[in-house]
């Protein structure tokens, strides 16, 4: 399809957006030129005049590139795009990979750690059961990305937003879990032993913490393979709009 | 109540939606096919139909997904959602009522 190159440069050039939605938008235009290709192909045409009607019938004008970045601008994927978008250099990708890395040790820790067993909280099964649905998807995409021959790179980025919706369920069963044994532990201890209410509600937040930052941790971490994804999926589709435009490095 | 000021994007829009609504199209498709409808009274040049896709699938009004065509290339394909059908009764309404209006004007006007 490189064919079209040219005028896809062209729209490249004033397209003046994060670079992952700048890719989405040209890949779907070389997609549409092409099916304006066969077309006209099919019509009876040569190639040039298959190219040349395909262009003519095409014509992005330069208000019409005006209104689609500022579209592309104000949307939420615009913004998620210049996130993913900021990751660029080695150092960049090394920290991130760092914080990845502290983030899983970190965790490990805390669920090896024999405190965390002296109180198991019901919440923290609905929290490890999201921890859970969050490391499949995110391998499944891995998979997707790195290991499936023939995957599409259009595909890639669907469903990650579920990732986000993960997290967001993981801290709020922490925080519904906090809550209610804060309100069981003063209902229990209000009336039984108001004398040492502070000093027992002390050793109850040591307990508690563990389940707090568990949850807190995992849902940092699954927000935080949502951001690789994106960093990810956002290379690939530049990757795929650089060999359809012949400027692969 | 059409805002006589934004017509054009209007017209456009309620073009698009009610092509949607006989199913999934991707852009090039519905440009065609609008045309071919209207009898080449509605042409779109393809490029300009991008802004007008994005924003509607950014009001949530579309769905667009890549999808594969049995041994054919991936395509972006858009489909209607709820709120688009919604929307386009609405717009329906709203451009027959302007109609309505604008003859009662013109044929006054020719009597």
């Amino acid at each position: 399809m490189k064919r079209f190159a040219h005028v896809l440069n062209a729209a490249r050039g004033q397209l003046k957006i994060p670079e992952p939605s700048r890719t989405r938008v040209l890949l779907e235009m070389a997609s549409d030129l092409e099916d304006s290709y066969q077309f006209h192909l099919s019509q009876g045409c040569d190639e040039t005049e298959a190219v040349r009607r395909a262009e003519e019938a095409f014509g992005t004008s330069e208000e019409a590139l005006k209104h689609l970045t500022r579209i592309h601008e104000s949307s939420l994927g615009g913004m998620q795009d210049r996130l993913s978008g900021q990751i660029g250099t080695a150092w960049e990708k090394l920290i991130l990979l760092a914080i990845v890395a502290f983030e899983i040790l970190a965790t490990v820790k805390i669920v090896s750690h024999q405190a965390f067993f002296m109180f198991l909280s019901p919440f923290l099964w609905p929290i490890a059961a999201l921890a859970l649905a969050a490391l499949v998807f995110t391998a499944w995409k891995l998979y997707q990305i790195f290991g499936r021959r023939g995957s599409d790179v259009r595909q890639i980025r669907s469903g990650l937003g579920a990732l986000l919706f993960f997290a967001g369920a993981s801290l709020a069963v922490t925080g519904c879990g906090f809550l209610f044994h804060l309100q069981r532990f003063f209902r229990h201890n209000w009336e039984s032993a108001p004398d040492s209410l502070f000093v027992n509600f002390a050793g109850w937040m040591a307990t508690m913490s563990f389940m707090m930052i568990l949850g807190l941790m995992l849902a940092m971490l699954t927000a935080l393979f949502w951001f690789v994804l994106l960093h990810l999926a956002a290379r690939t589709e530049r990757r795929e709009i650089e060999a359809l435009l012949g400027t692969e490095a | 109540m059409l805002d006589i000021q934004n017509l054009s994007r209007s017209c456009n829009e309620v073009l698009i939606l009610s092509t949607l609504s006989s199913g999934p199209h991707h852009g090039y498709q519905l440009a065609i096919e609008i045309e071919e409808e209207s009898g080449g009274a509605f042409r779109f040049r393809h490029g300009t139909l991008y802004p007008i896709l994005h924003k509607l699938e950014n009001d949530g009004l579309i769905q667009g997904d890549w999808l594969d065509e049995e041994g054919q290339r991936k395509r972006k394909s858009y489909r209607l959602t709820a709120a688009g059908r919604d929307r386009l009764s609405l717009q329906i309404l709203e451009w027959s009522q302007f109609f309505e209006r604008f003859f009662n004007i013109v044929v006054e006007a020719k009597q």
